[in-house]
């Protein structure tokens, strides 16, 4: 049932084309968002997740975005807030997941994880958050994990990225509240 | 279909905006509190059009709230949301801490909220939401009210317990643990912080005001509502982020 509640907003949502992020792509759809989602190569789900939003009445912008890329999501960012509207919601959303035991894990692929989520998570808030600040309003939702708070075998740098998205949620909560972030 | 909800403490603060909230969102509600303005507050919303009945009863007294939670059965069947709220803050320094002041406290905020989560629970043969009212003071001290932190961060425990048995039988527990909330308690010069101390801590907080009551009454709300369906035996602090400063 929409309640309209997010008419009028503009939401980021990256990792859009599956799991979590569709769901909240088109739950704010339904609410009445102008959303924008990315992915990584995948635009076959993508381009069902925009048939899905179209259904409930919005158009979705969708683009290929590695977050880890500060120049692909400068192109994002830039192209959602052209289409859209400056944003007011971020929801960091994409992530990835390796498993390997801990021996095992290649500095490679430690980057990797971190980049996409913790490293990931910095770039898009970096990149909306000066508009946000400037406007008077933002709302930025970031997607951690119980492996935040809990060990997971075979999945140490997974831990440690998710660990790190909530201190950086917590530093950035009380550095933008001063800035009417309400 | 309207919901039965049941709220102690709720004759002022905290439990008074919560009534008026789920009031205003069509729940029918059954009010507790030990102050007969109780009453007068289940008139008001009735004026209003609103579905509302008041029983006067302390928490702390466990034969007097399990009839009141009888009396509320009877009279309005089974409850979909409970929530614990009732709650006092009393100034004591250590030294002068003894057995009456101690239990006068946990009586009230830990005794009052199982009781009254337990027996709510009871009554609920199709599920439903069950809310306790903790304090940031579960989480950091606060001189001479030791009693207070130890009865609110008992109800975290109690809640976590409880969301795990009660669980299978499709209830949910969750505790809310408010900030500084502008409330009569908290403007107690004797037993709190203040006007002056409210007004030197809302500077201090990253959203620079102290928290109103329906700030919490709302969050309930979302607690009690499907919105909520898989969050149970979780602390959630609406404390404006008081506990996540650090200066």
């Amino acid at each position: 049932m929409s309640t309209g509640k997010l008419a009028g907003r503009c939401a980021l949502i990256t990792g859009g084309s599956q799991g979590i992020g569709a769901a909240i792509v088109e739950a704010f759809a339904r609410e009445g968002a102008r959303t924008a989602f990315c992915h990584v190569g995948d635009s076959e789900n993508a381009a069902a997740v925009i048939s899905r939003a179209q259904a409930l009445g919005a158009e979705p912008l969708a683009m290929d975005c590695n977050v880890s890329d500060p120049e692909a999501v400068a192109a994002f960012v830039t192209a959602a807030e052209q289409r859209n509207g400056p944003t007011d919601i971020l929801v960091n959303n994409a992530g990835i997941s390796i498993s390997h035991a801990f021996e095992d894990i290649s500095l490679q692929e430690f980057d990797t994880i971190l980049g996409v989520h913790l490293r990931g998570t910095f770039i898009v808030t970096q990149a909306v958050y000066a508009g946000m600040k400037s406007r008077g309003y933002g709302r930025i939702v970031n997607i951690s994990s119980q492996l935040a708070l809990k060990g997971g075998t075979e999945l140490a740098h997974y831990c440690a990225a998710k660990a790190g998205v909530l201190g950086m949620t917590r530093a950035l909560a009380m550095e933008a509240a001063p800035h009417a972030f309400w | 279909m309207t919901r039965l909800v049941i709220i102690s403490g709720a004759a002022v603060g905290i439990g008074r905006a919560m009534a008026r909230e789920f009031a205003l969102a069509g729940d029918q509600l059954a009010l507790i509190d030990q102050s007969d303005a109780v009453h007068d507050l289940a008139d008001e919303l009735r004026r209003a059009g609103r579905n509302a009945a008041s029983y006067q009863c302390d928490v702390s007294d466990w034969s007097g709230l399990d009839q009141t939670l009888a009396d509320i059965a009877q009279q309005h069947g089974p409850a979909s949301v409970a929530i614990a709220n009732a709650g006092i803050a009393r100034k004591v320094p250590l030294a002068e801490m003894d057995e009456a002041a101690w239990e006068s406290v946990l009586s009230v905020n830990l005794n009052g909220t199982a009781q009254l989560l337990l027996g709510a629970a009871c009554a609920m043969p199709s599920g439903g939401s069950l809310i306790a009212i903790s304090s940031t003071s579960a989480r950091l001290g606060w001189t001479d009210h030791v009693h207070y932190s130890a009865s609110k961060a008992g109800i975290e425990g109690l809640v976590r317990g409880l969301a795990v048995e009660l669980g299978p039988k499709g209830i949910r527990a969750n505790t809310i643990l408010p900030g500084v909330i502008r409330t009569a308690q908290s403007l107690s010069e004797e037993h709190s912080l203040g006007e002056v101390g409210l007004s030197n801590i809302s500077s201090r907080l990253p959203l620079r005001r102290v928290g109103q009551p329906e700030d919490v009454a709302k969050v309930a709300q979302f607690l009690a509502s499907d919105a909520a369906a898989y969050i149970t035996g979780q602390s959630l602090i609406v404390d404006g982020g008081l506990t996540i400063a650090s200066y």
